[in-house]
């Protein structure tokens, strides 16, 4: 079985809900279906800025009205934002039982100053040490993809081979590992539990590759 | 006897796409506490399909190469010539995958093996919502 030595979580999408996500519940909250396409497309395009440092959240909130068409102001939804933000306890437990001898790094996609307030009241400096708290931001990226997956390895001082990403966006894994770097795709907690036992990473007895049965084991 | 009916609305996302509905899937099964039956899951678009497969970034891209071979993105489609849409590949990809799967519940919960996940494929080149049909009978 391969050994990784560093971890990578994305925050948005594993830690708390994307920034698309959150944008979408507070601005458009009752539109579905094809309705949202539209709304969807545009707000990912502005939140896909954030991470390449290209506007901040003032901004990011300001932009995000004008297509929405709401009558927010920038202040009340970045407060509206952050106030409805929550953590994935979950997600949290699984992250603090990752054994010491894995370096554990965050991914940060959020503005910096809204990521500073949720740190805080999220306690994630016990998760993740300051020093291993990637701001994509901050990178100064030209694009996301392939050049994050380059730049992750690098922040930690590691090979690609030596990292592991647990990212919630399935077609930036599929991008991931064809330029090299392993991933685990985040669903939901239990089959992250699931996955990293399959790597070896939390630690348990059970046979999770083969299981008696053919049932997938309860961990 | 009961039946219990529901549909799951999800966003794909534009070309290729995998997305795993499994937790949906397992929130509506125990929802409906039906503990033994069978489950229906319905795919209710031309362009995707339901399969049960790994969800494993490895596993998706080599499936879209597979499918790559089979119906080409940039390939050429004679439903193209009515000049409606242009998602000849999308259809021929769908017609060789399911649009349905009957998965046992058994004790409450689907009985689905070690590393299985229900996963919807799409190939549609615009991003559109898609709707999931799913149908709980039992008792």
């Amino acid at each position: 079985m391969k050994v990784y030595s560093a971890i990578f979580f994305w925050f948005g999408g594993v830690l708390t809900a994307s920034l698309l996500e959150r944008t979408l519940a507070e601005l458009i909250p009752g539109v579905k279906g094809n309705a949202v396409i539209p709304f969807r497309q545009k707000i990912r395009s502005l939140a896909g800025d954030i991470p390449l440092g290209k506007i901040a959240s003032q901004q990011y909130c300001q932009q995000a009205i004008t297509v929405c068409q709401s009558n927010l102001g920038a202040p009340e939804l970045a407060s509206r934002i952050s106030a409805a933000a929550s953590l994935n306890e979950s997600v949290a437990g699984l992250i603090a039982r990752v054994p010491a001898s894995y370096e554990r790094w965050l991914v940060v996609d959020y503005p910096a100053d809204w990521y500073q307030e949720l740190a805080a009241r999220w306690k994630l400096g016990s998760l993740f040490q300051e020093n291993r708290t990637v701001f994509t931001a901050q990178l100064k990226l030209l694009r996301l993809i392939p050049d994050i997956f380059y730049h992750l390895p690098q922040e930690a001082g590691r090979a690609m081979d030596d990292c592991l990403v647990i990212d919630p966006e399935s077609a930036r894994s599929v991008e991931a590992i064809k330029h090299g770097l392993a991933t685990i795709i985040y669903v939901y907690p239990e089959r992250l539990k699931h996955e990293l036992a399959l790597q070896g990473i939390w630690q348990t007895e059970a046979n999770v590759l083969h299981p008696a049965a053919s049932e997938r084991v309860s961990l | 006897m009961q039946i219990k009916t529901t549909t799951l609305e999800i966003y794909p996302g534009a070309g290729y796409a995998v997305e795993n509905i499994t937790h949906l899937v397992n929130q509506f099964v125990t929802e409906t506490g039906v503990q033994e039956g069978q489950l229906v899951v319905f795919y209710k678009h031309t362009t995707g399909s339901i399969i049960i497969g790994e969800h494993e970034a490895g596993i998706i891209a080599d499936l879209e190469r597979a499918l790559e071979l089979l119906a080409p993105k940039d390939g050429q489609y004679i439903q193209h010539l009515r000049q409606i849409d242009f998602n000849g590949n999308a259809h021929i990809r769908a017609a060789f995958m399911p649009t349905s799967l009957i998965i046992p519940i058994h004790q409450g919960r689907t009985v689905l093996g070690t590393h299985q996940e229900i996963q919807v494929v799409d190939n549609h080149p615009e991003e559109l919502a898609r709707y999931v049909v799913l149908q709980v009978v039992g008792e």
